[in-house]
């Protein structure tokens, strides 16, 4: 298995000490020489849609941003491989992303995919160029979100979840002649959600999309993530990991500040890897029971401490290895 | 003190993602990091007051998280109100001014942003009037008038509505240095206003204490701020994305900490007998809080001491 780094380790969105300093490009430079530092050779990027306000980042956040500071993805990897990274294996990209971006762009919800469609090409272009293999989506916005623009209509919002697939589909099958695999990974507080996941795999063609279970977001739906890793393990061209304590006990997966929960006895949800709950030994050996061999994106999401951060994802991912070496002995 | 000036903060603290952490000693044990500190509306708006600010400008593209953790611009101004904070006003762009076919889309958004801001209980709109200046500049005497004519009519619905709209040009912007004080000249004095930004006129190479001479009266509000760059060349002006230095350059400072005239800017401030909002901008500070605390010594114990 792969290690990939994934830059999610950033929240580039939130208040927090030194959050400004987020979207100079200089700051990248010096994060991008510690994943390199901490031995990190590959590196999943989470993206936005291209819009005026975030494509004026420093941070490689979208791919306007990234064209601007390097003329193209081919000079970012340039760039890239001068510091030591060797590829970006997967740029991540989100349906709630794309339904914050309406708010500034002012396209209509009914062009909904339509505007998703463009954002992942643009995407797996991007990740073409840069030699990566997976465009890993998240297919659908919060359900909270969809509660409030359907004003609670179910069957509006099935209709939503039915056209998502439909989506992915069309990507999935565009996104093969560049050479990219596209993956869908399941959130906890989107309609890719725990026991609702088998009901969306049902409406994709495997041929064309994979599955990339994460177990922290499996557990937080209440699912058992174990089970649904072995059942998929197969498939799975790309695994996510994150790792949590959370336990959604005042269901913040249906607010609209589903990842920021605002009653309840835990406020945070994401915990660096090694730090939460999940059985990631466990979960390493089923994978290489399965005989899955692909990248795993390492997702410490939103480190309180970035450098720290870091540093503890290669701590994690070498006592992995070694845990299971020692295991295999 | 005879208090003719309120502070106020402008809003740059990126989305602030709780309205209230309840659980401040557990997240903080969580970590061991100093993030619970910044996280939560509860707290920030407590740094405002504690810092002595009287108010905060809000910046439009936090709208829509600040409307999902408090449901209505009243609650946010009621939790603010709380703290001892007002809402002084909020910041907004007229992208696309300088077309005319664009011209009533421009003033729809313009007066719904005038709505929103009554909706808070604030009273400045400041506007920044175009585009950037990379892809859209230099601009021809028609695209001046179109802007003039899109800030006349959303200043006239503003001004209806009890919303000082007061322009705010950025020095990267599409009005610049050889047309901002025309734009100027070309806008309604009764319902067109200005927001002086101290350090963007400087860095844009105008005069700052010339301009606040000449303009004084249509001065209806300050972006307080300093600069150690007193105009930047053309090239890097209208060149793509300059806002956020690739290389960590800074164009603000906290007043006192850069190369402006503040106190003798005050003092004509102080002569013309300035009343109202003045707000801080400490955009691009690497530490937020202790920026603010910064800012508002200098306003008060260096500034304050020659007027308030």
């Amino acid at each position: 298995m792969k290690a990939v780094a994934s830059y999610g380790i950033v929240n580039a969105d939130t208040s927090g000490p030194g959050a400004f300093l987020r979207a100079a490009k200089w700051y990248w430079d010096e994060l991008t020489d510690m994943f390199a530092a901490a031995g990190f050779t590959s590196v999943m990027i989470p993206m936005v849609p291209n819009t005026e306000n975030v494509s004026r980042n420093g941070a490689p956040i979208c791919t306007a941003s990234v064209k601007t500071r390097f003329g193209s993805p081919a000079g970012y990897l340039r760039y890239l491989n001068e510091k030591g990274i060797e590829s970006v294996e997967a740029i991540g990209i989100s349906a709630q992303s794309m339904y914050n971006s309406l708010f500034e762009t002012g396209l209509p919800i009914e062009r909904f995919f339509d505007g998703f469609y463009d954002y992942a090409m643009d995407a797996a272009e991007a990740l073409a160029e840069l030699k990566g293999s997976t465009l890993l989506a998240s297919p659908t916005p919060g359900i909270g979100f969809l509660m409030e623009q359907f004003r609670g209509d179910e069957a509006k919002i099935e209709d939503f979840r039915k056209s998502s697939a439909e989506c992915m589909n069309r990507i999935g099958e565009a996104v093969r002649g560049l050479g990219v695999n596209l993956s869908i990974r399941n959130e906890y507080w989107t309609l890719m959600r725990g026991a609702l996941i088998e009901e969306y795999m049902k409406l994709l063609d495997p041929e064309k999309v994979s599955f990339a279970p994460d177990p922290a977001h499996l557990f937080i739906a209440g699912a058992d993530y174990m089970d649904i890793i072995r059942k998929y393990a197969g498939q799975a061209k790309t695994v996510c990991f994150t790792d949590t304590k959370f336990r959604d006990e005042q269901e913040a997966y249906r607010t609209i500040s589903p990842e920021f929960p605002q009653d309840g006895a835990a406020q945070r949800v994401y915990w660096d890897l090694g730090f939460g709950d999940m059985d990631f030994d466990g979960i390493y050996a089923a994978l290489k029971e399965s005989g899955f061999d692909g990248p795993v994106l390492l997702d410490s999401r939103y480190s309180l401490d970035i450098p720290k951060g870091i540093l503890r994802m290669r701590t994690f991912w070498n006592r992995l290895e070694k845990n299971y070496a020692g295991k295999e002995i | 003190m005879a208090n003719h000036i309120k502070l106020s903060h402008m809003s740059h603290w990126k989305t602030i993602p709780y309205k209230q952490i309840d659980n401040f000693r557990d997240y903080y044990y969580e970590d061991k990091s100093n993030s619970c500190y910044y996280e939560d509306w509860d707290r920030i708006l407590r740094y405002h007051k504690a810092t002595g600010y009287d108010g905060i400008e809000l910046a439009p593209w936090d709208l829509p998280e600040i409307l999902g953790l408090f449901k209505t611009p009243a609650e946010y101004t009621a939790f603010a109100a709380d703290h001892g904070i007002e809402v002084s006003g909020m910041f907004h762009g007229c992208d696309d001014s300088h077309i005319a076919e664009k011209h009533g889309e421009v003033v729809a958004a313009g007066r719904s942003a005038v709505d929103t801001l009554k909706a808070f209980g604030g009273r400045h709109l400041n506007t920044c009037p175009g585009n950037n200046y990379y892809g859209n500049g230099p601009l021809d005497a028609e695209g001046l008038k179109n802007i003039a004519s899109c800030l006349n009519e959303i200043g006239e619905y503003a001004e209806g509505n009890g919303i000082k709209l007061g322009i705010h040009n950025e020095f990267f912007c599409v009005t610049n240095k050889e047309n901002h004080r025309q734009l100027i000249e070309l806008t309604d004095p009764r319902c067109v206003h200005y927001c002086l930004d101290t350090a963007q006129v400087v860095l844009m190479g105008d005069d700052v204490i010339d301009f606040y001479e000449t303009y004084k009266d249509r001065i209806c509000t300050f972006h307080w701020k300093d600069t150690a760059d007193l105009g930047v060349a053309d090239e890097i002006r209208y060149a793509k994305d300059v806002e956020i230095c690739d290389d960590g350059h800074r164009w603000f400072w906290e007043p006192g900490e850069g190369c402006l005239p503040m106190v003798e800017l005050w003092k004509r401030v102080a002569a013309h007998g300035f009343k109202g909002w003045v707000t801080v901008e400490d955009d691009g500070a690497p530490d937020y809080l202790a920026a603010m605390a910064l800012s508002s010594y200098y306003m008060k114990q260096v500034l304050g001491k020659i007027y308030w």
